[in-house]
């Protein structure tokens, strides 16, 4: 099974908006997607696909959408209006999409804010979005737990377990910086339940997910406020994000990868977030406060 | 052409009000005892006494640091993202130099109870400033700058530029800028506003602002290209089209204009270029309506980031009466703040510091690194408050070039993410050793000294890290007696 690739394999992202959504290192998801793939023998392609730019999705593996600022988010709702059919159609036949804090909001079915009105998208994921005021917003590391049958997991036992690092496989890492609450219709279920952070509304789910097939599209969805970037520290779901794209072009497993440094940067953020449990869970004037006599105090020797 | 001038309260005694009331003057005093004493404490107790001193005065005597600056010569307040601590300590050189009593505050302490503890250290305990006349250079935060513009009378407000950094603390950048937009409409006409015509947000805001004063890069020829990966601001402040460059020079810093308004970078009224230099500093060129021939200086940092804060404080003491030829020359002779290429020598090796907070200065510090003759680059990585909790940025930009060739170590709580990124871009394939890679360090210290072994004799290692992470190694160093306890 870890025999060579498949010669002139080709896999093919579809970068959206990068000049509008570009705020939380994006560009590091899209750099681990082409890295992983070419190590295991792919020739990769970035199509970057602007705000102004023709649908381009025919031969599309996957898609990934960033995060940025509210102001932008308009001007993507705007451009999502025109990209909304060859963008599900891509999906339908297969491409997986991962759309990441600002563009989970674009990608669902309404984002309401009081800078940008209601702003309605092509409910790609069944998910609604109203942003609270700033002063509430989920700042700070996160960690979740998977489904104890999550694919993701599956797809990362034995590389987490090699590492070291058994328990990692059953867990995604980030970071978080947001005011929207969401809400999931019943087209997606959450990617997995919060131990440390926000998440989606506060309430324990984070993210949403729908598995290929399921709402009668091919591709996978995931959408996540979690970045940081989200793709670097969470080996397997960017393997299952690569595998689901490939199987359209009949892909059914992907070479193991030495991650052994992915596996420890993902615990040490863990351990961090966990050790610290802040700023996520002392939130408001208390939380701040805290905060800011730390700051008073100013560093110790 | 002079640039608009600032009121000079020095040459009118009349109109300078005295420091304390009469029925303030007691309590003043009382909050400037109590400062001191918190002071003492802070430093007992091995901290730096930067912002408890401040917090206790306004605690006990509230608005004694606006009373205090009301009785100055005038106040500069300098902020924005990047360039802060260099265009304060380049600004208060040239007063310094041209005759004026000066005081600032001390690197990077910028908030609100650090600025409050600067102005409380300069009075005596009978509640009355040392030095009524002196000019106040006070660096201040960027989320800070609107609050401290309202309780302080500023003569001259300098903003350098406004890049996309501490998201988790500051919110979006675009929040920011509604602060800075709201404060701008507050502060008096009379106060003048000195910023950079290549920040299309900046020359956004100040562009209904009559005596507002721009600084910024001679125009290149050529097209030029930043080494960031991405721009922060690509759409028009003003309409909302994409912005064209005709050049950049660090982040969205450039030459742009809009297709759509005709919005445009603005003639500066101080240009200025580098005309060459390495890690140990550059030749800068100034031009300025009224010269007749370019004023040249050798200053001892390195980067265009740089030759910016340089323009950034000529541009601003001649605001206050230096004339621009004597300001540049003064240039020359100006120390360098913590940590910006601060340079040291252990054991026969030459030891640079060097701060990054964002990609733009990751960027342009990635460029001036490339290019030097350095041996081994040691990387620390904090995440603690003050760096913001949030480094992904170092995915925008590709930090590699800094390294190939030469020999790394990296530390720091984050040092294991950033091992991560230059995997992504050093590696052909994953679990291969990176090439020159000494391994990740216990801790800052230990990397230090794994670095400088690494160093050949003579040799340069470049140390390339976040704020908390540096102001703890520096103080190791200081401890150890190899770096001079922290400049002034």
């Amino acid at each position: 099974m870890t025999g060579p690739p498949p010669a002139g394999g080709r896999f093919a992202i579809a970068h959206l908006f990068p000049e509008l959504l570009n705020l939380y290192g994006d560009l590091g998801n899209i750099r681990v997607l082409v890295q992983r793939s070419r190590w295991r023998g792919y020739e990769v392609e970035v199509r970057a696909i602007g705000a102004n730019d023709e649908p381009a999705f025919d031969d599309v593996d996957l898609v990934f959408i960033g995060g940025g600022q509210d102001r932008q988010q308009i001007a993507v709702a705007r451009a999502l209006e025109r990209l909304a059919a060859p963008l599900s159609a891509a999906i339908g036949r297969g491409a997986s999409l991962l759309a990441v804090c600002g563009g989970y909001q674009n990608l669902g079915h309404l984002y309401r804010s009081e800078l940008v009105g209601e702003l309605h998208g092509p409910g790609l994921l069944d998910v609604t979005t109203e942003a609270t005021s700033n002063a509430d917003r989920f700042v700070g590391g996160v960690v979740l737990e998977l489904p104890a049958d999550s694919p993701i997991a599956a797809l990362g036992r034995e590389s987490a377990a090699s590492a070291g690092h058994p328990e990692a496989a059953r867990q995604l890492v980030g970071f978080e910086n947001h005011s929207g609450r969401t809400q999931l219709g019943p087209g997606v279920r959450p990617l997995g339940q919060v131990r440390v952070g926000g998440g989606n509304d506060g309430a324990g789910a984070e993210g949403a997910i729908a598995l290929p097939g399921e709402g009668g599209l091919d591709g996978l969805r995931i959408g996540t406020y979690l970045h940081g970037p989200l793709l670097p520290r969470n080996p397997h779901l960017a393997d299952f994000l690569i595998l689901s794209g490939l199987r359209g072009r009949g892909v059914t497993q992907l070479a193991p990868l030495d991650d052994r440094a992915e596996w420890a940067a993902h615990v040490a953020f863990a351990n961090d977030w966990q050790a610290l449990l802040r700023p996520s869970r002392v939130r408001g004037p208390i939380g701040r406060a805290m905060e800011r006599f730390g700051d008073l105090l100013g560093p110790s020797r | 052409m002079p640039p608009p001038s600032a009121p000079n309260r020095l040459s009118d005694p009349a109109d300078r009000r005295p420091a304390s009331s009469r029925l303030q003057r007691p309590r003043d005093a009382a909050g400037v005892v109590a400062a001191r004493l918190a002071a003492l404490g802070s430093r007992l107790t091995g901290r730096n006494a930067t912002s408890i001193p401040g917090f206790v005065a306004e605690l006990i005597a509230p608005g004694v640091t606006a009373r205090f600056a009301a009785g100055l010569g005038g106040v500069v307040l300098v902020s924005g993202t990047n360039g802060k601590t260099s265009t304060s300590r380049f600004l208060a050189h040239i007063l310094a130099a041209a005759g004026r009593d000066v005081i600032a505050n001390r690197s990077g302490a910028n908030l609100k109870q650090a600025v409050a503890s600067t102005l409380v250290a300069e009075a005596t305990p009978g509640g009355r400033l040392r030095r009524p006349g002196a000019i106040a250079v006070l660096e201040v935060d960027e989320a800070a700058l609107p609050a401290e513009a309202r309780r302080l009378p500023a003569s001259v407000v300098v903003m350098t530029n406004l890049f996309r950094d501490q998201l988790d603390r500051f919110g979006e950048t675009d929040h920011l800028v509604r602060l800075w937009t709201a404060m701008l409409e507050r502060l008096p006409p009379e106060t003048i506003v000195v910023s950079c015509a290549d920040d299309p947000r900046l020359t956004a805001l100040v562009a209904d602002r009559p005596g507002s004063v721009a600084f910024g890069l001679v125009s290149p020829e050529a097209t030029v290209e930043s080494a960031g990966i991405t721009r922060d601001v690509s759409a028009c402040p003003v309409c909302g089209l994409p912005l064209t460059y005709r050049w950049t020079a660090v982040g969205h810093l450039g030459g742009y204009a809009c297709p759509g308004c005709g919005f445009r970078r603005p003639e500066p009224w101080l240009s200025v270029h580098s005309t060459g230099g390495g890690l140990d500093g550059q030749v800068l060129a100034f031009r300025w309506p009224g010269a007749t021939e370019e004023a040249s200086v050798e200053v001892r940092v390195p980067g265009l980031g740089n030759a910016y804060n340089a323009a950034a404080a000529v541009t601003a003491a001649a605001v206050l009466g230096v004339e621009p030829a004597e300001g540049i020359a003064a240039l020359a002779a100006a120390s360098v703040p913590f940590a910006r290429f601060e340079e040291l020598r252990i054991d026969g090796r030459r030891v640079v510091l060097s701060l990054v907070k964002n990609p733009a200065s990751l960027g342009e510090l990635t460029r001036i690194v490339a290019d030097a003759p350095v041996a081994c680059v040691l990387f620390v990585f904090s995440d603690n408050f003050q760096d913001g909790r949030d480094v992904s940025w170092y995915w925008d930009v590709d930090p590699a070039p800094m390294v190939r060739g030469r020999t790394f170590v990296i530390a720091g709580p984050r040092a294991a993410d950033f091992e991560l990124r230059l995997r992504y871009e050093l590696v052909d394939r994953p679990g291969d050793p990176m090439p020159g890679f000494l391994g990740l360090a216990p801790t800052p210290a230990e990397g230090l000294d794994r670095a400088i072994a690494a160093t050949p004799a003579g040799e340069t290692c470049v140390v390339v890290s976040t704020y908390t992470a540096l102001l703890a190694l520096r103080a190791t160093l200081v401890e150890r007696g190899l770096a001079p306890a922290m400049p002034r």
